[in-house]
């Protein structure tokens, strides 16, 4: 059992010098990061300055995208996830995503928390049921939908949605969780609930959040990456990148002067 | 107004038919009752014989109009058309619109667009002069060598093979004109499903395979449904193409899948000639008619409490994020 | 296979042992594969079977094996690459991924090829329907087909084409004015329940049989027990317009509704009369849609056989505007009626008529995408 220095010793994900286009279009250069492992780490950046294109690198999202090509690396505990050996669908597994807006499956509230586990055949009949319980439980969503588990997602409210969302990706045990601006389509109640919900995934889950809402990122993030015009302009702790910058894009774009 | 006059047209076109065709077959439904219905024997009757009277209604001697091979005979075809043609439309429909380049998803739909659009007396045509005999001659031994081998299947599938001219090849006939409707209403409905629930199943670890049994197809379902009524609409009524290649068999039952056959639309398309003379004939047609326009109104609110069924639990169709 | 991917497999000397089984389903695809391939490359027996369904047996036979021969390694491959392909993907990154189950990837290879197979299933029988069409049509082919006159089952084809030329033109005025009036009021001034029951009027209209409707105008126009026209140019033409109705309506009401609520706006706000604006804008918007209805509905009138066989009846004589009491020459006749008698000049009339009617059905897809490709040019 590794001790907690050690953990955070090791990144959970490291991009080491890594440039993507699409076609013509340059849209990461030179990108090198450590995410700290067990820890909530927040993206931001403004429109346009590849963050989600970085976030979606992270579970290869990308790689169907007409005119994709990347150099560099980016390494999951220390392997390269482009490697011959990595298959989409186990990498997938191990780096779980939340998107922008709620999409639940068409299929009942039971069968959407259940998709991933039954997808990699992870556990039998009743087993998928206890894991669907917990994992319902864990984002405080069980005593809306525990009567009506039979029932389509789509009733739900967008906040219920996300949570529901959220709880799928989670019932698969993921490694890493991308969450690309997760709260960006909700109220500030469920704002606030999904929030709470980040902090208690770490330090069992490595958490990379992209977000537009710099209140937010400093709310919920240990550190901070700053994106500027394709390039990562300055890393650190989230308090040091907000209260002292070391570069002047930052000092401009944290204090509300842009972007 | 000139406007409202047109658009009544269609309404008292449609009223005006159903009366005709209840009126005219009055005569035919006191004649035959619920032999109609149960009958297997089809007679035009003695023409040149006296006519006689039965129970105040005059026909021809020996007059018989069981309808029972026929009405079987379309839902046959049918059924055949639709077995085949369904996953072949949404399979081809999933390629298309989930992994062909653009171009060549625009020739695939060309050649949608050509097989729905080339008229169903060529298809006919090409069914009995090239695909009937194949079937007969390859296609129909294969089936009957090894489907028909296994017990209790021999009856439908084994035994002779025929000529090409039956329900097998009718069968095959249609889903060839079935396919087009289904397969283009398919690879449209796939396209609108919105990216965020495939991206979701994708950022799973599922596979394509995966994705489309789970999330794309049960989101199109009701759609799907809806297409395959449509192209059970056609195969029903289908005419021409059939009577090209049924055998024309009237008044007994196929024995198996290669027998000659007919259907009701490829009955009145051959035989209303020899009926024009005699009223109870005439009659008995517009009885047929109405009975091809039951069997397919009949699937249309079938089909359609379907889908209000499937669509009011869980599948949110065509419901965008 | 990426840069970086690229690097990887060099880097880790790529050292696997090939596992027994997957070599041998690897080798049994392949064989299937090239077995199925040069049976179905066979290119003396391949055109004869598929033209003529080839009267000697064992041509077809080979026909089959190439297809079974696919079929094998389309079952098998999938197994082998699986099985050789991950052992070598795993042998080259020392590291330990978690494995995905080698069934699921089997059944997303077979998934993926039961979709090319039914693809294959739908541009076949096109490409064989319109390829043994020509084929047999076009070695015949003489172009006096065209101006010579119809002798009972032989001669030429000019009596048939004037003939459709002449229906399907009736079809476009009567049935088209009908249906566009029908479109224009549906999408412009009904509203509410009125509208409603007047469009399910053509939409269950549009799911009766064609052989329905010629039915009943057989027994209403034609038959002595009903107006007693006799086989004519009127029957038919008013029979085909029932039959197109639903679509051009369709097509006509569709384009009305989805002119832009702006374009009317615009105009109100500028105080234009609503006539003029219906005549000179919405109705151009919508235009591409009706012309593309009435393309469908030419398209429908020409193909058509069976009503027509009981409206119009066939005849040797040149059509003439009369509407009634003389039988009119239609293209799909000879079709049904010539293939398979046991005269030379009748099946080779049946087969020109073929091609001519597949000649229009090319052109009439043309047509439309033209239609299609301007009005969105003019769209944007």
């Amino acid at each position: 059992m590794p001790s907690a220095a050690e953990l955070s010793a090791t990144p959970a994900l490291r991009a080491v010098d890594l440039t993507l286009s699409f076609g013509s279009r340059a849209v990461l250069s030179g990108i090198t990061a450590d995410i700290q492992n067990g820890a909530v780490t927040a993206v931001i950046g403004p429109t346009g300055s590849g963050k989600t294109t970085l976030l979606r690198t992270f579970n290869r999202m990308n790689d169907k995208v007409t005119g994709y090509r990347h150099t560099g690396d980016v390494l999951l505990d220390g392997r390269s996830i482009w490697s011959p050996a990595v298959e989409l669908m186990a990498l997938r597994r191990r780096v779980g995503m939340l998107f922008q807006r709620a999409n639940p499956f068409p299929m009942s509230i039971m069968d959407n928390v259940a998709a991933g586990v039954r997808a990699h055949k992870l556990a039998k009949g009743g087993e998928i049921r206890e894991i669907a319980r917990e994992r319902l439980v864990e984002v405080g969503l069980w005593d809306a939908v525990s009567s009506r588990l039979k029932d389509s997602p789509f009733r739900l409210s967008g906040g219920q949605q996300q949570l529901l969302c959220l709880a799928r990706a989670l019932a698969i045990s993921p490694e890493v969780l991308l969450l690309d601006e997760p709260t960006s389509a909700l109220d500030p109640m469920a704002t606030e609930s999904i929030e709470k919900l980040i902090r208690t995934l770490v330090p069992k889950i490595t958490v990379i959040i992209v977000t537009h809402n710099m209140a937010q990122a400093r709310r919920v993030a240990d550190r901070t990456i700053f994106l500027h015009q394709q390039q990562l302009v300055e890393r650190g702790p989230t308090q040091q990148v907000f209260e002292s910058p070391a570069r002047e894009e930052t000092a401009r774009y944290v204090s509300g002067r842009f972007g | 107004m000139i406007g409202l006059g047109g658009a009544v047209v269609p309404g008292l076109v449609l009223i005006g038919l159903l009366v005709e065709l209840i009126f005219k077959a009055l005569p035919a439904i006191g004649y035959s009752g619920l032999r109609f219905l149960t009958g297997s024997t089809w007679n035009f009757g003695a023409d040149y014989a006296t006519p006689v009277t039965t129970n105040g209604l005059t026909h021809l001697q020996g007059e018989e109009f069981g309808a029972l091979p026929q009405i079987l005979g379309t839902l046959a075809t049918s059924a055949i058309a639709l077995i085949i043609a369904v996953p072949v439309s949404v399979g081809a429909a999933l390629l298309i619109a989930e992994r062909l380049p653009r171009r060549l998803a625009g020739i695939a739909g060309v050649f949608l667009e050509l097989l729905a659009g080339v008229p169903s007396v060529l298809v006919g045509l090409w069914g009995a002069v090239t695909l009937g005999p194949i079937v007969a001659r390859h296609v129909s031994p294969l089936i009957a060598h090894t489907v028909g081998r296994i017990p209790g299947l021999t009856g439908f599938f084994g035994q002779s093979t025929g000529s090409g001219q039956g329900l097998f090849t009718s069968g095959l006939l249609l889903a060839v004109m079935v396919i087009p409707i289904i397969a283009s209403t398919s690879r449209d409905l796939i396209r609108g499903v919105p990216v965020l629930p495939r991206e979701g199943a994708v950022a799973l670890g599922m596979s394509d395979f995966e994705c489309a049994r789970k999330v794309t197809l049960p989101w199109i379902a009701s759609g799907i449904l809806g297409a395959v009524v449509l192209g059970l609409g056609r195969a029903l009524g289908e005419t021409i193409a059939v009577a090209m290649v049924c055998g024309v068999a009237l008044g007994s039952l196929p024995t198996n899948l290669y027998g000659a056959m007919v259907t009701i639309a490829a009955n009145i398309v051959q035989n209303l000639e020899t009926a024009i003379t005699d009223p109870m004939d005439i009659s008995a047609f517009a009885e047929l008619a109405l009975a091809l326009m039951v069997i397919t109104l009949l699937t249309n609110v079938v089909a359609t409490l379907l889908v209000r069924r499937v669509s009011g639990t869980a599948i949110p169709v065509g419901r965008g994020l | 296979m990426t840069e970086a991917t690229r690097a990887h497999a060099r880097t880790a000397g790529l050292k696997w042992r090939p596992p027994v089984l997957a070599v041998v389903l690897a080798v049994i695809g392949i064989i299937a594969l090239v077995l199925g391939i040069l049976y179905l490359a066979d290119g003396s027996s391949l055109p004869g079977f598929l033209i003529a369904g080839s009267s000697e047996v064992g041509h077809g036979h080979h026909v089959l094996r190439g297809i079974a021969g696919l079929v094998v390694a389309a079952v098998v491959l999938p197994f082998g690459w699986q099985i050789g392909w991950t052992r070598a993907r795993i042998a080259a990154d020392s590291g330990e991924w978690p494995a995905v189950p080698a069934g699921r990837k089997i059944a997303n290879m077979w998934y993926w090829i039961a979709c090319c197979i039914a693809l294959a299933l739908v541009v076949g029988p096109a490409l064989w329907l319109v390829g043994g069409v020509l084929a047999r049509a076009v070695p015949h082919w003489q172009w006096s087909v065209i101006t010579t006159d119809t002798l009972g089952d032989t001669g030429g084809l000019k009596q048939a084409i004037l003939g459709t030329l002449l229906i399907t033109l009736g079809v476009l005025i009567i049935g088209g004015t009908i249906s566009i009036l029908t479109g224009l009021y549906l999408a412009e001034l009904a509203s509410g329940r009125l509208r409603t029951v007047l469009r399910s009027g053509y939409e269950i209209l549009s799911g009766i049989p064609s052989i329905v409707l010629g039915l009943v105008g057989y027994l209403v126009l034609v038959s002595v027990t009903g107006l007693g026209w006799r086989y004519g140019l009127m029957p038919a033409v008013l029979v085909l317009s029932v039959i197109v109705i639903p679509y051009i309506t369709k097509a006509t009401e569709t384009s009305l509704l989805q002119v832009p609520t702006s374009y009317r706006e615009g105009a109100d706000a500028l105080g234009i009369p609503p006539a003029w604006t219906l005549r000179r804008i919405v109705f151009k918007s919508a235009l591409p849609g009706i012309v593309t209805g009435l393309l469908v509905a030419t398209a429908i009138s020409v193909g058509e056989t069976a009503p027509l066989l009981y409206t119009a009846g066939w005849s040797d004589f040149t059509p003439t505007l009369q509407l009634t009491g003389q039988p009119v020459a239609f293209l799909t006749y000879p079709v049904f009626s010539f293939f398979d008698l046991p005269v030379e000049g009748a099946k080779i009339l049946a087969y020109d008529a073929a091609l001519l009617l597949l000649v229009f059905v090319l052109l009439v897809i043309i047509v439309g995408r033209v239609i299609v490709a301007w009005s969105r040019r003019h769209a944007e």
